[in-house]
């Protein structure tokens, strides 16, 4: 199929019952919360029907964008960012497909599902709302593609109920297919139970992209950029997250033999640019054979010049 | 189809016999057999029987000296089938065809794409003598030999007992030598051939090179400019429409209105179609074909070139016949002809969740420098790949395999496209380096918006006139404030990211090439989190098009105007106009950066050699 961006609007697919297939409704969802939320999609569809109208053409249109990726997806987050910005009822209108599939022409190839269900989660986990956490439970527990476990636990994480932290810490811990989904996703859950769920998983030693994969959480947590803004963190957690990031980067950085890990440890480092980092660093370094002394010295240096500072 | 070539179309000049292999020139001696084969060992395109250079340690090969020879994979004849009915030919059927897939020389241009060898003549050789020319049994699978027998050039079949007469052992011989691949894996070939002449006992060798497939870098002069074009999208219309004004010289185009199609400007078009298939809609025209080159010297210091189309190895599909992705089929359909090659080399096999990695966004040249006392005249690869996440192994062997541009790679795993060009682009300097790189800086673009809140401008939208997509005929605008942009946790969060992995990527640069922060260019913009990656949330203004030494064509970043300026504009203007270069502008929010990618996404080019540029003398042998 050939698609030009000014020929969108003319395509029209044809759902079939295998595309359904691949693109199942939220499993686990519980009948109460899904009525609720029915009832809800309903009466806000009734009122202002806009958004649903333009997440019901994007979803119809999501194999002719996939055609058109240049990246590993199609970027169908911020397609739905962009276009559902400031619109009403925005949130309803990108877990509908997720509920009520059925009432979609749906993508079918494997990249556009992908892209589209993970971009519908990230986009509504923008909201940040607790009424849509049941949706992103149900995902985190019964979802098996990676992305999508991913974006339904940083949507849970924006959220931050205490008790959906606790579930993602267990899950960011504990070995199994979906770990490092969870450990991906938790980099958005500013709460020092999440900051220290990682740390535990640093002190598993993981390696690869695994380790990889918790660094970079550790980065985007412990943001210095992302924790500045007003409501990114509970005020009496974002000091005690910064710190727990940046110790838990310095010991993947310290621990770790792969040039890669240590690479994506000092980033999340720079990132997170603790004041208590260049410290740190001094401790291990007194301590520390020679070639690990002289990286914390090439690190302590990165720090001191770190590129990210911007002025008050 | 294939003609046979006259004797004077092969640049050899028997005018003496030489000893052999003494390097020193004799008198012919009928009790003692002449055995000297001789290449063209200087390197000055022809064959000098009198010259001792060209004798001189012919049994090796190094910068100094050494005879080289081309994979002959061009077709000259343009005789190579590019569909069957209705369709275009298969990924495996394509690359089948080349000019040394048979053992005839295909027309008189074909001759010149191999390079010459010669026997000397020993007249006085005793009745019944022949001579044998062999190859060594490592490269004997890649090598054709060629002899002039009756006035034209024939296939030497020398390993089905093919041997010299007598008489063309008393007359010499003239031969020629094609390669029948470049080289791809150097534990099947590393690309060097031993032709050993032998009479008797007494034997002669040559060493040979096949010439390295070389990519071009910013510093060579744009040739052609490539770009997909769809003749009723407003994106590309757009697109082409500013840049083609641009290179007019008109002024930026408005998007609605078409100035002719530059001369240099090769348009693919994405509308033609080929049955219900449309195999060259695919906008990301960087990323699907890469072109570099071969050569081997010829008279008069001249180099005779073949262009070479490399084809990306993305996996789009679980094909057997066709698992490529289909528009990189343009290097054989489109590109492949005279004096211009199509290759692949792809493993099906590869991670699927890595294959954005080998579109050749993510394959670009650092320019010739000097580090430490180490030379890169011809400059360096340059590519995302680190041990975890890196492109086809295979792809990456092979053009490792060349061995004249050692690479430089550098971590890209972070970004959602995951290609180099997303962050870095190079440009000519008047510096002894003679080049710089452009880096993109999400801390300036933060602090440049900062500036404008703090000054009271926080209200001042970008994006302005600029939509998402939508099928609903609303208007879904892209615009936001400054002041919106900046409290934007994901953007905030993601772009901090970006800053402090950009670091990391300047650190490699950094240390491979030895420029300084204070060299580098710092080009402002933000990004944003898809499925946890990092995409340019502003256009991604160092992913340009650099298609003339003093211009840089970037993507309009529709950034906040304040007092008539667009600040990203005017950033960018002022730091490019201190090195020289004036920065044009190219509409692109449409149908490239709203899907992921810029201006140098959806081009692509074939640029010359640098003056004097000789991959032999490289010293990478």
């Amino acid at each position: 199929m050939r698609i030009t961006t000014s020929l969108i609007a003319a395509i029209v697919f044809v759902a079939s019952a295998a595309q359904a297939e691949t693109f199942a409704s939220v499993g686990g969802l519980d009948t109460n919360t899904s009525a609720r939320l029915q009832t809800s999609i309903a009466q806000a569809r009734a009122r202002d029907a806009t958004a649903f109208d333009a997440v019901r053409g994007i979803v119809a249109h999501a194999d002719a964008l996939d055609h058109k990726r240049r990246g590993r997806f199609f970027p169908m987050t911020a397609v739905l960012r962009g276009t559902l910005r400031g619109r009403a009822n925005a949130e309803l209108a990108l877990l509908e497909p997720l509920i009520s599939p059925e009432r979609f022409t749906l993508p079918t190839s494997d990249s556009a599902r992908i892209a589209l269900r993970a971009g519908l989660i990230e986009a509504a986990g923008d909201a940040k709302d607790p009424a849509a956490a049941p949706v992103f439970r149900s995902i985190v527990a019964s979802g098996t593609e990676f992305y999508e476990v991913r974006a339904a636990v940083e949507a849970l994480g924006k959220i931050g109920l205490d008790a959906d932290v606790a579930m993602l810490a267990r899950l960011a811990t504990t070995s199994s297919a979906k770990q490092d989904a969870v450990v991906t996703g938790l980099g958005m859950c500013r709460r020092v139970g999440a900051a220290r769920a990682l740390e535990a998983v640093v002190a598993q030693k993981p390696t690869g992209m695994n380790a990889v994969h918790v660094v970079r959480s550790l980065g985007a947590m412990g943001s210095a950029w992302g924790l500045a803004l007003p409501n990114a963190a509970p005020a009496l957690e974002a000091p005690a997250i910064r710190d727990t990031a940046a110790r838990a980067a310095l010991a993947m950085f310290v621990q770790t033999a792969e040039p890669d890990v240590r690479d994506a440890a000092a980033s999340a480092l720079l990132e997170i640019d603790a004041p208590s980092t260049p410290g740190a660093i001094d401790a291990i370094k007194s301590t520390a054979p020679a070639d690990l002394a002289a990286a914390l010295d090439a690190l302590k240096t990165r720090i001191a010049h770190n590129p990210t500072r911007t002025r008050s | 189809m294939k003609k046979l070539f006259l004797l004077a179309a092969l640049p050899v000049a028997a005018t003496s016999a030489v000893a052999c292999s003494s390097g020193a020139p004799s008198t012919p001696d009928a009790g003692a057999p002449i055995v000297d084969l001789r290449a063209d060992n200087n390197r000055n395109g022809t064959i000098d029987w009198n010259d001792p250079t060209e004798d001189a340690n012919e049994d090796s090969w190094d910068q100094t000296h050494g005879a080289i020879f081309l994979a002959n994979i061009d077709d000259d004849q343009n005789a190579c089938p590019k569909t069957s009915g209705n369709t275009l030919l298969s990924d495996v059927v394509l690359p089948q065809c080349n000019d040394a897939a048979d053992t005839i020389i295909n027309g008189d241009a074909d001759l010149l794409d191999l390079a010459p060898l010669g026997t000397a003549p020993w007249p006085g050789a005793p009745d019944g003598t022949t001579g044998s020319i062999t190859v060594d049994t490592a490269s004997a699978s890649m090598i054709h030999l060629f002899i002039m027998r009756n006035g034209a050039m024939t296939f030497f079949d020398w390993q089905n007992g093919d041997v010299l007469s007598t008489d063309e052992v008393r007359a010499g011989a003239t031969l020629a030598i094609e390669a029948t691949d470049i080289v791809r894996d150097p534990n099947v070939w590393n690309g060097y051939t031993t032709v050993t002449y032998a009479i008797g006992s007494v034997s002669d060798v040559v060493k040979m090179r096949v010439a390295p497939v070389v990519t071009r870098h910013h510093l060579a002069n744009e040739e052609k400019i490539f770009v997909t074009a769809y003749s009723d999208d407003e994106g590309s219309i757009a697109m082409r429409s500013s840049l083609y004004s641009d290179m007019a010289g008109t002024g930026e185009g408005d998007g609605g209105v078409l100035d002719p199609t530059p001369s240099n400007v090769t348009e693919i078009n994405g509308d033609q179609a080929y049955g219900d298939d449309y195999p060259y809609d695919d906008q990301w025209t960087q990323d699907f074909f890469e072109v570099g080159y071969m050569s081997m010297p010829i008279a008069n210091n001249q180099q005779h070139v073949i262009d070479v189309y490399i084809r990306s190895a993305n996996i789009y599909s679980t094909s057997a016949t066709n698992p490529l992705r289909e528009a990189g089929k343009v290097v054989f359909t489109l590109f492949r002809g005279p004096d211009a090659a199509g290759i692949q080399q792809y493993d099906t096999s590869s991670d699927p969740n890595m294959d954005s990695l080998n579109s050749f966004g993510n394959l670009e040249t650092i320019p010739p420098y000097s580090l430490n006392g180490q030379n890169y005249p011809l400059g360096r690869l340059f590519r995302g790949s680190i041990p975890s996440f890196h492109p086809d192994a295979s792809f990456e062997k092979m053009m490792e395999a060349q061995l004249v541009q050692p690479p430089v790679y550098m971590d890209t795993s972070w970004l959602e496209v995951g290609h180099v060009d997303e962050t870095t682009s190079f440009v000519k300097t008047s510096t002894p380096r003679g080049w710089t790189m452009l880096v993109n800086d999400p801390t300036m673009a933060k602090q440049m918006l900062q500036d404008q809140s703090t000054a009271g401008n926080g209200s001042v939208v970008m994006f302005a006139g600029k939509e998402w997509l939508d099928d609903n005929d609303d208007v879904t605008p892209a615009d936001i404030t400054i002041d919106g942009v900046l409290a934007d946790n994901d953007v905030m969060t993601q772009s901090d990211t970006a800053a402090a992995a950009i670091a990391g990527q300047i650190q490699t640069i950094e240390q491979a090439t030895g420029l300084t922060d204070a060299d580098i260019i710092h080009v402002p913009f933000l990004h944003e989190p898809v499925m946890g990656l990092s995409l340019a949330y502003q256009p991604g203004t160092v992913n340009a098009l650099y298609y003339a030494q003093d211009t840089f064509a970037a993507p309009d970043p529709h950034g906040p105007i304040i007092n008539g300026v667009d600040i990203f504009k005017d950033q960018l203007e002022t730091a490019l106009a201190a090195i020289n270069i004036k920065v044009v502008w190219v509409e692109d929010w449409d149908l490239y950066h709203r899907l992921s990618g810029e201006v140098h996404c959806g081009t692509n080019s074939k640029r010359g050699l640098l003056d004097g540029e000789q991959w032999w003398t490289s010293g990478y042998d």
